[in-house]
């Protein structure tokens, strides 16, 4: 696969994890571009039996949480969406409210649902954050909990 | 539980004009190999112009006294413990891509720590090497003249207090701060995939 081919596969879905993570557009973005710097570096070495989603959404979780390390530790009261208004129709503040929910999770859980919401099996999650195939499908469903609680503190969907 | 699916479908549904396109991910990747490059060679430029510099005072600078040469040696020492700290602080985690989440955060926190303890000890070492170096090089130069030797000592003492009692203090403890934050920050992180 070439560094275009990659970068057009999985620039969305790259974008979408950093800011399901971070909450914040522009630093989402400064760590999906830092993302595909180190894909870009590291091409030749990546060793074609991996899966390359895997191998990418690992770097990109990996300098997430360098991101988060960087800054002070994440207050959720004052976590009230850096997504700028865009709020236009429903699907938008459907959008909007999902990533506020998920924002006020830990790091660790915010990362986990958001490869799951990207559609990643649990052998590929399990393997990404590093921990064990029954660990990762017990974290899962707590997760899951906790985000369809907050969804639901907040009103739902609808 | 809301609908996994129904997520997936919101979860998806991000704006497309928030995602930049291939150009100009293209360029900020030849952007980045210039800055590196510049990086690196001003590294090395300053590396060449050091040694050049020191080697030349070694070689053409006729010393009388051992002290110079002592000093000399002191300082050679203090310019090597200070470029090891640049190239050090450059290839860090330059190119770490294929470790898991855990692994990452278990190197990120090695990293800190070994630099924590650079800043504690082995920098202090540099500090030392630096001012009693200075102090003995200086002493050929001002020992003929009584004013020359006061004027001289006295005013590298007064820097090296300076440096010392004022400004490394803080220094030290700014960094100090920011880098247990940082350690506290990973432990907390790491804590999470524990449980």
């Amino acid at each position: 696969m070439t560094f275009e081919e990659i970068y057009k596969q999985y620039s969305k879905k790259v974008f979408r994890v950093c800011l399901g993570f971070l909450n914040d557009y522009d630093r989402a973005k400064d760590v999906m571009q830092d993302t595909f710097i180190a894909v870009w570096q590291n091409l030749s070495k990546f060793r074609e039996e991996a899966n390359v989603g895997t191998w990418v959404f690992r770097i990109a979780t990996n300098n997430c949480l360098k991101a988060i390390e960087k800054s002070k530790r994440t207050d959720h009261s004052n976590l009230v969406m850096d997504i700028p208004d865009i709020v236009h129709d429903n699907a938008e503040a459907k959008f909007e409210l999902l990533h506020k929910c998920i924002a006020e999770l830990e790091e660790t859980e915010r990362i986990i649902i958001s490869l799951v919401l990207e559609d990643l099996s649990q052998a590929d999650i399990a393997s990404i954050v590093g921990t064990s195939d029954g660990n990762i499908r017990v974290k899962i469903f707590r997760i899951r909990e906790k985000l369809a609680q907050k969804i639901k503190d907040y009103g739902g969907f609808n | 539980m809301e609908d996994l699916t129904e997520l997936k479908q919101i979860w998806a549904s991000m704006p497309d004009r928030s995602v930049p396109d291939f150009r100009s991910i293209s360029l900020e990747v030849k952007k980045y190999r210039t800055r590196n490059i510049i990086k690196k060679t001003t590294v090395l430029l300053f590396v060449i112009i050091l040694g050049f510099l020191m080697g030349r005072v070694v070689i053409v600078y006729e010393s009388q006294l051992i002290s110079t040469r002592i000093g000399e040696g002191l300082m050679i020492i203090a310019i090597g413990i200070m470029l090891s700290y640049t190239i050090r602080s450059l290839r860090r985690l330059a190119a770490v891509t294929d470790l898991s989440n855990e692994g990452f955060l278990k190197l990120l926190k090695d990293e800190q720590l070994s630099l924590f303890r650079f800043e504690k000890r082995t920098q202090v070492i540099g500090y030392i090497a630096a001012s009693f170096g200075l102090l003995l090089y200086l002493y050929e130069g001002v020992k003929e003249k009584t004013e020359h030797l006061v004027i001289g000592y006295t005013l590298t003492l007064a820097w090296i207090t300076i440096i010392w009692f004022i400004v490394k203090p803080r220094v030290m403890k700014k960094k100090m701060d920011h880098l247990h934050e940082r350690i506290e920050n990973l432990e907390r992180i790491s804590q999470q995939l524990k449980h």
